[in-house]
């Protein structure tokens, strides 16, 4: 059956389609701004103020420094929300007093956007590293819980059964038949938060800071410095890009029994 | 014949009925008995919905009867001490096919190198040597019950519950399986009670026929197909005992 999937699948050159998406991007990015009076700089002007910003700091700060202050805040935050977010998601699926007691509470701060909590975090904790931490430990937290707690709720019953009816303790049944089940969705929250925390270290950055990508952009919009806004968007972008990366590789390594016939 | 037999499990006057939120009482299993001997091959013929899966479930211990009795010869056995195979395999995806199989061993603490060991074995009398490493993801189905057999069997118990396990494979599949089976009860000697709702099944493996009719369900028949295994599905004697079969099945199900 196999086989002749693999035969009737026709050559299609799909990296050219991808190819083309991108050309076509840059191109019209092109000649949307190419006119010398456009207040958008050209992907070339983005190009050289790149260049510009890799050798002459920003605010006394080098580009690569601004880049480590957002992830070492990304990832503070995030590795929190992790082990916090995984913990407190398992309890919500496994426990039902547990649920029972904390599941109104949780669905009743989850859909408050982590930007809104700024103010707040802001008159709490000032403006150092702390407060940043939160916000984006807030944004992360939010979908791990979320993930793990439907997938904790979801495991197939059937599974469950097979693992009791094997003589799976209480413990053995959580750790070694119900978790393994959920890895994948907790992985997939995670990815999720990922890209949630990145949002959220911009906009706090934005907010108050004095380094860091988030600031960067705020620098740029307050110079009318488009190019260096722009920059930004770049760095973040592949910064977020690298990370997803890895998270699918980690991804690829931790649930080898998803990528079999795929 | 039947009655010098030692009896495995005791089944009296079983009941068991399931109410949902809007008060609906479906009452599944009305006053079911029924014995298993000792290393018989007993299957358990019924229509879909008629709830086998329920019975089996109540034997396990997963669910509790409303009302009646289910004793063990020599005290009610612990999880892990029946084995069972599923009607969906229900195979741990995340472990490879060596890993499943010694999936009982491992709750129960058995010590790595034996416990893989034992595994080999199995996997090895159910035709799989050289997927032990392999996930049941990329597993035909006939290939994931192959597994699921020796996961059960892995419990070393001697009883071995198998609710429809062939259902979902196709009939070329089936019948392999179905010799293959046979075989390996010979060569375990356990007691076996397979589910299944197909008549040609039926009477290809059971040393002993239970008919269940539909719900709310009793056993409305039995029957001893008193013919030397294997058995040719095509032989006269083997089609007038499936018409038999078919005929009351016909009438219980009216
Ligand atoms: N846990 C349950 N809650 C409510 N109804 C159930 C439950 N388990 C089984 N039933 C019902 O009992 C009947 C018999 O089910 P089952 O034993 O699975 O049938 P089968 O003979 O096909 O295995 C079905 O109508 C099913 O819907
Ligand atoms: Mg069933």
């Amino acid at each position: 059956m196999k086989k002749k999937e693999k035969t009737a699948k026709k050559f299609t050159p799909y990296w050219l389609l991808s190819i083309l998406a991108l050309v076509l991007f840059f191109g019209g990015w092109y000649v949307l701004t190419a006119s010398p009076d456009s207040i958008i700089p050209t992907p070339a002007d983005v190009v050289v103020r790149f260049f510009e910003v890799l050798k002459e700091p920003i605010a006394n700060v080098p580009l690569w420094e601004h880049i480590l202050v957002s992830l070492r805040r990304v990832f503070g935050a995030f590795l929190a929300a992790a082990v916090l977010g995984v913990l407190f998601g398992v309890l919500l699926g496994w426990f039902k007093t547990f649920r029972k007691i904390f599941y109104p509470l949780y669905n009743l701060l989850r859909p408050i956007p982590p930007i809104a909590w700024i103010p707040i975090i802001v008159l709490l904790f000032g403006i150092g590293e702390l407060p940043k931490m939160i916000i984006v430990f807030i944004g992360a937290f939010t979908p791990i819980v979320f993930n793990t707690y439907s997938a904790v709720l979801m495991v197939d019953p059937l599974v469950l059964n097979a693992g009791i009816v094997l003589g799976a303790n209480e413990r053995q049944l959580l750790f070694q038949v119900a978790l393994p089940d959920c890895i994948p969705s907790i992985i997939a929250g995670l990815k999720t938060a990922m890209s949630i925390a990145w949002m959220c270290v911009v906009a706090a950055e934005m907010i108050v800071s004095r380094a860091g990508v988030g600031f960067l952009i705020n620098r740029g919009m307050e110079n009318s410095d488009t190019a260096l806004v722009m920059v930004s968007m770049v760095v973040i972008a592949a910064v977020s890009a690298t990370i997803t990366f890895i998270l699918n590789k980690l991804e690829e390594v931790l649930c080898p029994w998803l990528t079999i016939g795929k | 014949m039947a009655d010098n037999r030692e009896v495995r499990i005791k089944i009296r006057n079983l009941k068991k009925s399931f109410t949902d939120k809007k008060h609906n009482t479906l009452q599944v299993l009305n006053g079911l008995s029924l014995d298993v001997y000792t290393n018989e091959f007993l299957v358990i013929l019924g229509p879909g919905q008629c709830g086998k899966t329920v019975l089996l479930n109540l034997i396990l211990g997963l669910d509790t009867p409303d009302e009646g009795t289910i004793e063990f010869s020599g005290g009610t056995p612990a999880k892990g001490e029946v084995g069972m195979v599923f009607q969906r395999y229900a195979l741990f995806p995340w472990k490879t096919v060596i890993q499943n199989v010694e999936a009982c061993p491992k709750f129960h603490g058995v010590d790595k190198a034996k416990r893989r060991e034992e595994a080999k074995a199995l996997i090895k009398l159910v035709g799989l040597e050289g997927f032990e490493n392999a996930y049941p993801a990329a597993l035909s189905g006939g290939m994931k019950q192959r597994v699921g057999i020796a996961r059960a069997y892995a419990t070393n118990a001697d009883i071995m519950l198998m609710d429809e396990p062939f259902g979902a494979l196709d009939a070329q599949t089936r019948y392999q399986m179905q010799d293959e089976i046979l075989k390996i009860w010979q060569s375990k000697m356990t007691t076996v009670v397979f589910v299944t709702n197909n008549i040609e099944e039926a009477v290809t493996l059971g040393d002993r026929i239970v008919l269940l009719g539909n719900k709310p369900s009793v056993v409305v028949n039995e029957f001893v197909p008193n013919m030397a295994r294997p058995r040719n599905n095509l032989s006269q004697e083997f089609l007038e005992f499936r018409n038999v079969i078919a005929d009351k099945m016909d009438l219980a199900l009216t």
